[in-house]
């Protein structure tokens, strides 16, 4: 939508102007920029959200055993949240470090996206963007798996602050996957229409800034979650 | 859709309603931020009246307390987030591509999603007065847990839903400003040869950018609390009500800078034509704008000196030093006028209003950081005498004079020196009579946000004397609107360049045409409408 | 390109020096008719009306509410007067269009007005974070009081020293039988406590406030020097009620207040049932 706006309404001799400032064809596009931008904003929404999950979990108490003490996750909580375990208490398969693992390589594909369309080869463009739109689908539906397992387990929004902090945080990063995954729906419908080549393709260059920045909150906030 | 008036003799096919609803073009999205906040700043004027008439004497005599805690609430939340910011933003929006002297802003569509946010976003607060339990009632920074589900009704979703698009808009326009100011100045027109206006919408971008977002989470957290069951803020299951607090003047300080940044470039615009000398310290003037926007961020918990809960001196010491670069601008402005030969119009009896009120905010703010003194006059009058020191005796003096500057521009047509003089003397007298003895009503230990105040407290005079002023403000807004009414339609018409201006918006014709420019004159200096003018002469640096 | 003279005004001056000698000349004469004395006057710009402050912290605040007033009504006038002096210098004069010597900027002048500012401004900060060392210690004492907010009332329990045991509670929180009873000239250790919103203890004379927050105690000190009945008030909104959460302070000689004291835990004690709230620990 960015690449959108400005393509169509800057006019022809503007790029000029802007060449002779020195911020034209050699900078980056006017378009990536703003997504650039834009991530700058996206990435203190999630500073905001991080300090707050931060700040409650250093003055989380609850008794244990008689005795009041720090403890996170609570302890009624404390194994279901174990990255490694095959499955929860109820014997549901636990899929999150898969999940992570799906993300991770869809943001490869994505960049072997780039790069094939920045060598003109449409045909490798055109697929590495279909499997990384497949692999942020699996990965939203596999959230959706593990709220489901979660909520089963009795976890939930209310369930003290962890709850809390964590729906609210992995619930935005979801949001923002889901975001990503509408902009590369449009990247794969505009690639199929032939619309981007090696000198054109701003837009996708943009997608795949958000959906690398969408990767990494995701890194953070598994670390953070599930190893820290 | 702004490629079709590329061509000036295409016929407007579309009706004029439909124009301005779709239109894309910079300058008539800024003339609809300027309308819109007008509308708001209407609103939350009247508001503020009927809070100043309940409290011109002891007892109820309008209004019960909810009410009134609705009424200073939303006047607030208009003020801020519908008049000062956004009108700001407007003067942005009409000025800035053309003193870069470029076509248009670099995401038009994008510019206009920014402003059509507003109104949909203030409609939304706005909507709070229909729903039952009334509008958001906890002051303009909804600390919970007040604000939350238990104590505060529907309104309150309401304003954290509308505040939320109002902060979108908000962090699109500032992208497509940074975008703008990056990407599309013209030929010669470097970073130290760009207006001091586009400097500090430069820097008030970026502390949008930055602070914004985190009111965004903020807002978040209060609504998943209210609604969704969430103990981000409730102690009672293991939450943190100060959390809050700190998460909200994270941005809502840097908002200060927001509201008065764009204003000191409003400022450093006008001195300069008007004693038709160059800005003094130029540099000096870009570095305080960096240094008050970085200083910005370190000072928030200054707000928060009494809940006991933040380290006090070095806030304390962030916040004395933040009078360091404010003071920088104020000797510029001063060293500006010095040996210049003063015309006094308008614009300009507003640019020294703005010196001679701003300088008092700045002063009575500095008590506030001397921390023992904090602890006496916080969540006083006083604290509400040094806000609208700044953004009504800063902002919004800087605001009209905005006004009076760029109407020419962007009509056409001067407004009435006569009436705006008149205007002036009336609102400059008006606000010093409402906001001055606020001073006193805070020192005798007069709380804000009462509604009511006993006869025997001694605090009866003050509040009568700040309510007339209240009064005599809203009477100056008289000859203001039928100022712009009248001119709309029979002021002198201004030609291209009615104040001997410096920038470039002076370059091209008043309204100037949908493109802008028909050419540029060659940008060597902050002040190429100067140099054409005059020819570059070399005896710009006698001494002082 | 020419343009037209722009319109000067010759009476531009004479209007603007009349306004301001009438404004002044009403405002004198207003304030005259209210009985206001410069003394009354001058007074009004200092906390609570100039009258000396009643607790040990509340003396440190005035001194040092003193010297930045001082300091700031200095830099106010000088500032304001060279705002003045150059608005009415250098006015243009009419038809005159000669242009003004093009001064861009003199590193130096920048330079003192940075500096000088930033020593003012440090000395301030050394001097208020003294002030606050002083305000925020927090001595040994032997009356705990613990004030608890709640919408719209204030409750004061007198504790033991370690706060845990309440001897007796104070539920009314105005009158001569109510409020919080102090002695003179001994420490007090108050502890804020609140659970439902946020309030905040103020009495103007002490010049101090601080937050109750839910979820979080906060402890102050200070010793009142003045017998006295002074007015409190709550200064965070908190709801409707919120300006009506009004609370005195009683300050009587040290052994009329252990007499008083005594006399309250005796009157309790032969209740039958303390009410519950009275009872509830922390």
């Amino acid at each position: 939508m960015t690449a959108d706006a400005s393509a169509i309404t800057a006019p022809a001799d503007h790029a000029d102007h802007a060449t002779a400032v020195g911020h034209g064809s050699g900078g980056i596009g006017t378009p990536v920029l703003g997504m650039l931008l834009f991530i700058v904003s996206e990435v203190m929404f999630f500073a905001g959200l991080f300090a707050a999950y931060f700040s409650i979990r250093a003055g989380y108490q609850e008794v244990v055993n008689g005795v009041l003490q720090h403890s996170w996750p609570p302890e009624k909580y404390a194994d279901l949240l174990n990255p490694f375990a095959l499955t929860t208490h109820s014997g549901a398969l636990n899929l999150i470090l898969p999940a992570t693992l799906i993300l991770v390589l869809s943001s490869v594909t994505c960049q072997m996206g780039v790069w094939a369309i920045r060598k003109d080869d449409h045909r490798g463009f055109v697929r590495a963007i279909a499997v990384t739109l497949v692999l942020g689908v699996v990965f939203l539906l596999l959230q959706a798996y593990d709220y489901a397992v979660l909520i089963a387990e009795g976890l939930t929004m209310g369930s003290t602050t962890f709850g809390t902090t964590y729906f609210t945080l992995t619930g935005f990063h979801g949001a923002h996957v889901f975001g990503g995954v509408l902009m590369l729906a449009v990247v794969l419908y505009r690639g199929l229409a032939g619309q981007f080549s090696a000198k054109h393709h701003d837009m996708v260059e943009a997608t795949s800034l958000y959906w690398h920045f969408v990767d990494v909150v995701w890194i953070l906030l598994f670390s953070i979650l599930y190893l820290l | 859709m702004a490629t079709t008036t590329l061509n000036p003799a295409a016929p407007t096919y579309r009706g004029w309603l439909y124009e301005w609803l779709t239109t894309t073009d910079h300058k008539k999205i800024g003339i609809l931020y300027l309308v819109n906040s007008m509308v708001f700043f209407l609103a939350g004027g009247i508001l503020a009246l009927v809070v100043r008439a309940e409290l011109a004497q002891p007892g109820l005599q309008l209004i019960d307390e909810a009410f009134y805690n609705q009424a200073f609430t939303m006047h607030a939340s208009f003020m801020l987030f519908l008049f000062v910011i956004p009108i700001l933003a407007g003067f942005g929006n009409y000025v800035v591509p053309l003193q870069l002297g470029a076509p248009d802003m670099a995401f038009p569509r994008i510019n206009a999603l920014s402003f059509w946010l507003l109104p949909l976003g203030g409609a939304l607060m706005s909507s709070g007065f229909l729903v039952s339990g009334g509008a958001a009632a906890s002051g303009w920074t909804e600390y919970p847990p007040l604000s939350g589900a238990q104590y505060s009704g529907t309104g309150t979703d309401l304003w954290i839903m509308g505040l939320t698009l109002i902060g979108t808009s908000s962090i699109l326009g500032a992208i497509n400003f940074l975008v703008t100011i990056f990407k599309m100045r013209a030929p010669g027109l470097t970073l130290f040869r760009m207006p001091i206006l586009v400097w500090t919408v430069l820097v008030t971008s970026v502390l949008v950018l930055m602070a914004t977002p985190v009111l965004t989470s903020a807002l978040i957290m209060l609504f998943i609390d209210r609604n969704y069951g969430g103990h981000f803020f409730d102690p009672a299951n293991g939450g943190n009500a100060v959390l809050y607090q700190n998460v909200f003047w994270f941005y809502s300080h840097p908002a200060v800078y927001i509201m008065i940044l764009p204003a000191m470039g409003i400022i450093s615009e006008i001195l300069p034509v008007f004693a038709r000398k160059p800005l003094f310290g130029y540099k000096a003037f870009v570095f305080a704008t960096v240094g008050i926007g970085a200083l910005g961020f370190s000072v928030w918990a200054h707000h928060m000196f009494t809940t006991g809960a933040v380290f006090l001196p070095f806030f304390s010491l962030m916040t004395f030093l933040i009078a360091v670069p404010t003071g920088v601008k104020m000797f510029n402005w001063i060293a500006t006028m010095w040996r210049g030969k003063l015309t006094f119009d308008t614009p300009l009896l507003y640019a020294v209003g703005f010196l001679t009120m701003f300088l008092i905010g700045g002063i009575n703010g500095a008590f506030s950081a001397a921390v023992p003194v904090d602890f006496a006059i916080h969540d006083t009058y006083w604290v509400v005498s040094h806000i609208h020191y700044v953004l009504f005796g800063g902002s919004v003096f800087a605001i009209f004079g905005g006004i009076f500057y760029w109407f020419p521009k962007m009509t056409g047509r001067m407004l009435d020196e006569t009436l705006g003089k008149v205007q002036f003397v009336i609102m400059f007298i008006g606000f010093n009579l409402t906001f001055f003895p606020m001073h006193q009503l805070g020192l005798a230990g007069m709380p804000r946000r009462i509604a009511d105040y006993a006869g025997s407290a001694g605090w009866s005079e003050l509040n009568l004397a700040a309510t007339i002023g209240g009064f005599v403000i809203a009477i100056s807004m008289l000859p203001f609107f039928w100022n712009v009414i009248v001119s709309l339609r029979s002021g002198k018409v201004a030609g291209d360049d009615p104040w001997e201006g410096n920038t470039l918006e002076w370059a091209t014709t008043s309204p100037p045409p949908p493109y802008n420019f028909d050419h540029l004159p060659e940008i060597r200096s902050e002040r190429p409408i100067f140099d054409a003018r005059h020819g570059r002469t070399d005896a710009h640096q006698r001494g002082l | 390109m020419s343009m037209p003279p722009r319109s000067r005004t010759g009476s531009g001056p004479l209007v603007a020096g009349l306004i301001t000698i009438a404004v002044v000349l009403v405002t004198v004469g207003v304030l005259a008719a209210a009985g206001i004395t410069p003394q009354r006057a001058w007074d009004s710009f200092f906390p609570v009306g100039g009258e000396t402050p009643v607790t040990d912290r509340a003396i440190a605040t005035r001194a040092l509410y003193d010297i930045v007033f001082y300091i700031a009504v200095v830099i106010f006038l000088v500032v304001e007067a060279m705002i003045v002096f150059t608005v009415v210098r250098y006015r243009r004069k009419p038809g005159d269009d000669t242009l003004p010597p093009q001064i861009h900027g003199n590193n130096l002048v920048e330079v003192i007005w940075t500096v000088i500012p930033t020593v003012i401004v440090l000395v301030l900060f050394v001097m208020s974070w003294q002030t606050l060392n002083t305000v925020e210690a927090k001595p040994p004492s032997d009356v705990h009081v613990r004030a608890v907010a709640a919408r719209y009332q204030w409750r004061f329990d007198y504790t033991d020293t370690t706060g845990k045991t309440v001897l007796f509670s104070q539920a009314l929180p105005v009158g001569a039988d109510g409020g919080m009873v102090l002695p003179v000239g001994k420490p007090i250790t108050v502890t804020l406590k609140a659970d439902d919103v946020i309030h905040a203890f103020y009495v103007p004379k002490f010049l101090f406030k601080r937050d109750a927050v839910p979820g979080k105690e906060n402890v102050f000190s200070f010793t009142v020097e003045e017998a006295g009945t002074y007015r409190g008030q709550c200064a965070e909104l908190c709801g409707a009620f919120h300006g009506s959460m009004l609370f005195d302070v009683h300050a009587i000689p040290a052994a009329e207040f252990d007499a008083w004291l005594a006399a309250q835990i005796e009157k309790a004690a032969a209740l039958p049932t303390p009410s519950p709230s009275a009872s509830a620990n922390p």
